[in-house]
């Protein structure tokens, strides 16, 4: 009986890798950090002073531009200590990577090693052609060096022996250790772990001048404020340092342990180091060797990932997040490249901590099935979850908002994220067992996870914000067309991606490039479809039982609310079959979902669009706005209720259970938002829709006001050309475009009156409706708002006149109505511009 | 002049201490004696530390440790040669006149083993008794190092191996 070879986890990038990564993340995150904080502990005072005094209560300053003219120098100024901090940190952190190989030298004793150890020098030669590695010089140490050890600086790394190897008195124990470190320079960890060890000294200063200068400064409150974020920031540093220290020994044990006999000398030499406990065991920089042992008996164990993984990537996520934005923001004030502040923090932090986490919770996935064990997705969760939580309490992120809402959205998401992106590596693992390559797995999640943690980053900043501003601006958001395109292809990628992994002829094996043996254990997903399509048709169905009983809406603003509920029913749809796959199939369910819930917000969206066709309406008009509006809401709906993958699961595989429970839950939540639209969907009225037989429907209709909010709502600036300007602005292109092909067709005069005030009037009236709705507090938006409500109000001005005049042929009167509507439209112009610097 | 007769004294004790470890090194760790002059340097500068390096969690290393057993044996010697010195006296009325004139380092050191086989009669060596005896010192010496029992086994076997025994 042969022995099946064992699973090679290094095929996949390591866990070293992975981790340097996210401490590279870690030293500029909290350079800037730094950096902000020095700012306002020594220049604070002065740039309050500069900030007030552009914002005197009564005093706006006459646009936008001038505005921001005014701030900028301060807020530059901000960024730019935080760059320059940032800067010298990094150059910091390289001096030590550079000078602690001299310092260990010295201190050390080590000298290159002599004609004595000849045997030693041309059997590293040798081992280091077999790894594949460039031959490293040999030092060797005094009696007091121990164990050997690599130093040196980035390509002029040395291997440092104790005197007793470098004599290659026991040729086993001299190829295993050396080998262990020859893996070292092969994963390319030595500078980065020299970088790491040495970490505490850069950050530690660095973090504690900013708490000196606001105690010296006599303002105790800033200084304890800062203290205590840079005592936790320094804290996860610590933890994100000891997790490289201990995962790079399993890896280097694990490369080491290809060639023959090695792991057996390896295990038989840990096995008689004495194990520590208790405090020294938790903070030591080595794994134990009883963990060393097990890996190297069990590889798998090294690609096993655990709560204290997901809880650095968590927080560091989310206190990241406002330490990049404040910074990009205060960079590009007045610039028109501001608007994608949350954007930039997304694309900045999302593919650095995606990659990582995607690949990690793979190849965890991938040594789960072959070790036929659970994998760890739901453990990383929580970590994330809890880390999360931390990182937004502790961070910036918070500032200015509803803290007791806001707090938990982002954590909450980036959680059920993570068991999404875990999840659907679960059920992409039982479909690689034909592939020839790694990147059939490590690429696909490094994509994967870069999309959906970017994603996720970005829509959580403006949920965030949205939840500030109440309900009304939250379904405002998710209804508003365009405004979830990221989220929408995100779903889109995601649901392809999902049903790859699902496809039909996935056997479950190992690929040949992992090893080990085959699990035949069930697969995951199996009617993942069916579900997604049962509840979709559940969902429609509900739509219609709805539209039958209540029948055609009656107003306007009933018929923006319908089609606003019927974007929100089939999201919801969606997210019910990921939250009942979740639930009964746990962390694999939910990776399902991501097939299954676009699935089911597609089939309920088609569905209401039969449904108008039925009653005589035209659908197309607003088959895009509604099914991509709907993915977009849905995937987000999903992210939230994925973190249900945080539960404990029964484990019910039955797709019929699945199905029957998903068919109640999106039927009932289909019907019932239909039905509480005026809550879920408060929207405003309007006196144009296009009549889709009995049903007025307004997806993104020429007045704008499709989107607009709940009347007097304060929009924040950042949502606000989401949820405000882009739906004006498409009245605005709108109303503009009928007003020349009116001049194009140039009917008669009494024609073109009847038509402009059949028309035009009605939606440019809804769009003063809406434009007058919105009241923003912040006094620049108010600002720039200013302008769209003067504008709407000359255009409807003007028309009424061009309507009259053209049904009296009063050429004064015409005369009138061109100036109101030039006056019109220059306040438009001036709103677009006011717009593009907000 | 005291003083620098003190150095000299301590200087041929060194010598000594060396020799045997050198002998030592034969039978317990013969890849060390290329580095021996080195290790024995070390040792005399800071016997301590040579013997007990701080138990450092050394974050690049590999996490296994290699230790050499020159160090031991140095120390071994030190606390065998005081014995092996009131033995040589002993031994030396036995044996003639001339040799009790020899200095007492000349006398250690023709105790020490330098080839196979059995001693000549009439050069000097331990009794079994007296190689017992210094088996047992060595071997608590060890163990008070904080060595595990089989590394002093070897220590001691090693120093006693060195050493000229009748059987």
């Amino acid at each position: 009986m042969t022995t099946p070879p064992r699973p090679d986890v290094l095929a996949l990038p390591p866990s070293t890798a992975l981790r340097m990564v996210v401490l590279s993340v870690a030293l500029v995150i909290a350079a800037l950090f730094v950096g902000t904080a020095m700012h306002n502990a020594v220049l604070g005072e002065s740039w309050q002073t500069a900030v007030q005094g552009c914002l005197q209560p009564g005093q706006i300053l006459p646009d936008t531009a001038a505005q921001t003219a005014c701030q900028s120098p301060a807020e530059r100024r901000r960024a730019v200590v935080a760059l320059l901090t940032a800067s010298g940190s990094v150059v910091l952190a390289v001096v030590v990577v550079v000078a602690a190989p001299v310092v260990i030298r010295r201190r050390r004793r080590l000298e290159p090693a002599d004609g004595r150890f000849a045997r030693a020098i041309a059997a590293v030669a040798a081992l280091s052609a077999e790894m594949g590695v460039r031959p490293p010089g040999l030092l060797v140490g005094p009696g007091s060096v121990r164990s050997p050890f690599c130093v040196g600086r980035p390509g002029d790394h040395r291997i440092a022996l104790p005197r007793k190897l470098a004599l290659r008195g026991n040729p086993a124990l001299f190829d295993a250790l050396v080998g262990h470190e020859l893996a070292h320079l092969a994963h390319r960890d030595v500078g980065i772990s020299w970088l790491a060890r040495s970490l505490a000294y850069v950050l530690g200063p660095l973090l504690a001048i900013p708490v000196v200068v606001a105690a010296v400064g006599r303002e105790p409150g800033l200084a304890l404020d800062i203290g205590w974020r840079a005592a936790l920031l320094l804290g996860v540093v610590l933890l994100l340092v000891r997790g490289l220290m201990r995962a790079r020994e399993f890896d280097a044990d694990l490369r080491a342990a290809r060639r023959p006999g090695v792991g057996r000398v390896l295990d038989v030499e840990l096995a008689r180091r004495p194990e520590e406990s208790g405090r020294r065991a938790a903070v030591a920089w080595h794994p134990g060797p009883a963990q060393r042992r097990a890996v190297l008996a069990e590889p798998v164990g090294a690609a096993t990932l655990g709560l204290l993984d997901g809880l650095p990537l968590g927080f560091l996520a989310l206190f990241a997040v406002p330490v990049v934005g404040n910074t990009a923001a205060a960079l590009l004030l007045g610039d028109p490249s501001i608007n994608l502040v949350a954007l930039i923090s997304a694309l900045v932090l999302g593919p650095l901590l995606g990659v990582t986490l995607g690949i990690g919770l793979w190849r965890d996935a991938l040594a789960a099935r072959s070790g036929g064990r659970r994998a760890g997705t739901g453990r990383v969760a929580l970590g994330v979850l809890g880390g999360g939580l931390v990182g937004q309490v502790s961070g910036l992120a918070l500032v200015g908002l509803d803290q007791a809402a806001s707090a938990v959205i982002a954590p909450v998401a980036l959680a059920g994220a993570t068991v999404l992106l875990g999840g659907l590596g679960e059920q992409w693992v039982t479909g690689v067992g034909r592939t020839r390559r790694p990147a059939s797995v490590w690429a696909p999640a490094a994509l994967a996870g870069a999309l959906l943690v970017t994603t996720v980053l970005w829509a959580t900043g403006q949920l965030e914000v949205a939840f500030s501003g109440g309900w009304g601006l939250v379904a405002a958001w998710l209804t508003a067309p365009g405004a979830l395109a990221l989220p929408g292809v995100a779903a889109l990628v995601l649901a392809l991606a999902a049903a790859w992994a699902l496809r039909r002829g996935r056997d479950g094996s190992t690929p040949p490039w992992w090893g080990g043996s085959s699990s035949w254990t069930a697969l995951p997903g199996r009617g993942t479809i069916l579900v997604g399509l049962v509840a979709g048709v559940a969902g429609g169905a509900g739509l219609a039982l709805h539209r039958a009983v209540a029948g055609a809406s009656e107003t306007d603003a009933d018929a923006i609310a319908r089609f606003d509920a019927a974007v929100l029913a089939a999201a919801a749809v969606g997210a019910v079959v990921v939250a009942v796959l979740t639930l009964l199939r746990g962390t694999a369910g939910a990776g399902a979902g991501l097939l299954a819930g676009p699935v089911a917000t597609t089939t309920t969206a088609i569905l209401f669009l039969v449904i108008v066709a039925i009653v005589g309406g035209n659908p197309l008009a607003f088959a895009v706005p509604l099914v991509s509006g709907a993915l977009g809401a849905g995937w987000l709906l999903s992210v939230a209720v994925a973190s249900l993958g945080l539960t404990p699961v029964p484990g019910l595989r039955s797709t019929a259970v699945a199905a029957l429970l998903a068919l109640l839950l999106a039927g009932g939540s289909a019907t019932g938002l239909m039905a509480a639209r005026s809550v879920v969907a408060p929207g405003l009225p309007s006196d144009l829709s296009h009549d889709v037989g009995g049903d007025t429907v307004t997806p993104a209709g020429r007045d704008g006001s499709q989107q607009a909010v709940a009347p007097t709502a304060d929009v924040p600036r950042s949502l606000y050309a989401d949820v405000v300007a882009r739906p004006l602005l498409e009245g605005r292109r709108s109303t503009a475009a009928w007003f020349r092909e009116l001049q194009t067709e140039s009917p008669p005069a009494d024609e073109s009156a009847r038509r402009i005030r059949a028309e035009q009037l009605p939606v440019l009236r809804s769009m003063l409706e809406g434009a007058e709705s919105v009241r923003p507090s912040d006094p620049m938006v108010s600002s720039v708002h200013g302008h769209a409500v003067t504008g709407a109000r000359l255009q409807l001005a003007g028309f009424e006149t061009l309507a009259a005049a053209l049904e009296t042929q009063d050429r004064d009167q015409l005369a009138t109505a061109d100036a109101l509507l030039r006056q019109g439209n220059a306040e438009w112009r001036q709103w677009a511009a006011g717009v593009g610097a907000l | 002049m005291a003083t620098k007769r003190a150095l000299a004294i301590d200087q041929e004790q060194r010598d000594l201490a060396v020799e045997l470890t050198a002998l030592a090194l034969e039978r317990a760790a013969p890849d060390e004696i290329v580095v021996l002059n080195d290790s024995a340097a070390e040792y005399f500068d800071d016997p301590e530390s040579a013997l007990h390096p701080p138990d450092r969690d050394e974050p690049l290393g590999a996490g296994i440790d290699v230790v050499m057993t020159t160090p031991y044996l140095l120390s071994a010697a030190g606390v065998v040669l005081p014995v092996l010195g009131a033995f040589a006296g002993d031994i030396a009325k036995d044996i003639a006149k001339d040799v009790v004139k020899e200095p007492l380092v000349r006398r250690i050191r023709a105790l020490f083993r330098r080839g196979p086989g059995e001693p000549a009669a009439n050069v000097p060596a331990l009794t079994q008794d007296q190689a017992l005896h210094v088996r047992g010192v060595v071997l608590e010496h060890a163990r008070a190092l904080g060595l595990p029992p089989g590394q002093a086994t070897v220590i001691a076997d090693a120093t006693v191996g060195s050493l000229r025994v009748r059987s």
